[in-house]
């Protein structure tokens, strides 16, 4: 079985740990390596690390979730590089928290990764870089066929439109280019971290309304918090809509 | 139904990229259009310097704009200034003020080429960036979607910088973590950022503020040397 065909035929979350790896590795040797391994490491070690422990406080059983590892990376690819050591944990270990307490029905509510970064840019004003995020002849051919096999292009379409068409309007009134509202669209957040499976909800029709929730909320506070990242801001309150979204649409 | 789809989101992306140029390229020609009302009529004579469009032999000539530096290709409505028997071309509508001020300055200084992508050819020189204005080094620095210019920029220890940041297109920020500096660059507001280069090394800059599918590219390197 040659390489492509057992990348094909993985699960859907080694695909993706598998795309975080090479765009962490693509976007590392463009900001340093020297300066983003440490800081991935770091990450990984500690959303792994804090999810194989409580794993086993709960179960009893040793269980290293992949889920943790595509939090780590996430985390690691976002932050600046070279972001304080106790920030990367801090939102590493948040994540973890998160997942295993912020939880309803036992589902929990917020994407893990995006609520440590939340709790981080505000907590520690840390700012989102998103170095690893931007090389889009990565992202694009294996978001797209992650897309395909998580049958979630609804979602990210109702993303995409909501986002752009607010943010269209918005820049026509702040007499900027209408093309530069569709150069504000966060593939990797699209591709990565809109889709998450436990946050986003069951429905098809609950999903359509979630992927445009969270783009319209991007769109807005890009236009009025431009400080704080828009796409952690608009998928946290998406994710809290998206109980409301999941009772109403069962 | 799902090939439709992905039809519309492979067109959508394939926008996206492509629009950056595009886009800029908008940019330049929508500032070019302004130099008429910045006193920089066509076909003009200031201070010896004749300024007017590029001429359509021009158009497509891979140039270097004398107050950026910025490497750019000449556009139809490109600002050409002639000046002592040589043609000097603006990457945008800031840029023939100044020259048409102090011609001589620009094309004497090599230094005065900090929008060398790379920043090698500044490095191997070892030329400094921006020029000694009452004691401080001004350095202008454009942010634009996705990137700095100039993505280099090179300072000795101990000057005081004044970074004269503006960006060309959406909301943009610079952060340079070292010297603790973080400054939101609202669209086309030119900001003012004032610190002492008191540390020796090499820092990275980046922007601060999500600004689009880019954004993780958009950083740059400040070189403080001793």
């Amino acid at each position: 079985m040659s390489v492509l065909s057992r990348f094909y035929n993985t699960t859907i979350k080694n695909q993706m740990i598998v795309m975080l790896a090479l765009l962490a590795v693509t976007g590392g040797v463009q900001h340093g390596l020297n300066i983003v391994i440490p800081q991935i490491l770091l990450c990984l070690f500690s959303a792994v690390g804090l999810d194989f422990l409580i794993i086993l406080i709960k179960t009893k059983k040793y269980f290293f979730s992949t889920s943790a590892v595509i939090s780590g990376l996430i985390i690691a690819m976002l932050l600046e590089p070279g972001a304080p050591w106790y920030v990367a944990v801090s939102a590493s270990t948040i994540a973890i928290f998160s997942k295993h307490i912020v939880k309803i029905n036992g589902k929990h509510i917020f994407n893990p990764a995006n609520f440590g970064l939340l709790i981080v840019m505000f907590g520690f004003k840390a700012y989102l870089v998103w170095w690893g995020a931007s090389i889009n002849w990565i992202l694009i051919p294996l978001g797209l066929l992650i897309i395909y096999r998580f049958k979630r292009f609804h979602l990210i379409l109702s993303y995409l439109v909501s986002q752009s068409v607010l943010l269209g309007v918005i820049f026509i009134f702040m007499g900027q280019a209408i093309t530069n509202a569709l150069l504000m669209v966060n593939i990797f957040f699209m591709f990565v971290m809109l889709i998450e499976p436990k946050t986003s909800p069951v429905t098809l029709k609950g999903r359509i309304i979630y992927g445009s929730l969270a783009g319209i909320f991007s769109a807005v506070f890009m236009s009025i918090f431009p400080s704080y990242d828009p796409s952690v801001l608009g998928l946290a309150v998406a994710n809290l809509l998206g109980l409301l979204i999941n009772k109403k649409w069962k | 139904m799902k090939k439709l789809l992905l039809i519309a989101v492979v067109v959508g992306f394939i926008a996206a990229c492509s629009g950056k140029d595009e886009n800029h390229n908008m940019e330049d020609n929508k500032m070019s259009g302004q130099h008429d009302m910045m006193g920089m009529k066509n076909d003009g004579v200031d201070n010896g310097v004749v300024f007017r469009e590029a001429r359509t032999g021009e158009v497509g000539k891979p140039v270097v704009c004398p107050v950026m530096g910025t490497k750019f290709k000449v556009k139809a409505k490109t600002q050409v200034a002639d000046y002592k028997g040589k043609s000097y071309y603006f990457c945008c509508a800031g840029c023939p003020g100044p020259f048409k001020s102090d011609p001589e300055k620009y094309i004497n200084k090599p230094a005065s080429m900090p929008g060398d992508k790379s920043g090698m050819m500044k490095k191997k020189q070892g030329m400094l960036s921006g020029e000694i204005v009452d004691g401080v080094r001004e350095i202008n620095i454009k942010a634009f979607q996705f990137g700095f210019s100039p993505d280099t920029i090179i300072v000795k220890k101990g000057e005081k910088i004044r970074l004269k940041a503006i960006s060309t297109d959406v909301n943009h920020g610079i952060g340079i973590k070292d010297y603790k500096i973080k400054r939101k660059l609202p669209a086309k507001q030119e900001q003012i950022i004032e610190f002492t280069a008191d540390k020796s090394g090499e820092f990275h800059f980046h922007c601060s503020i999500y600004c689009g599918a880019g954004h993780g590219k958009m950083h740059g390197k400040m070189i403080v040397k001793e």
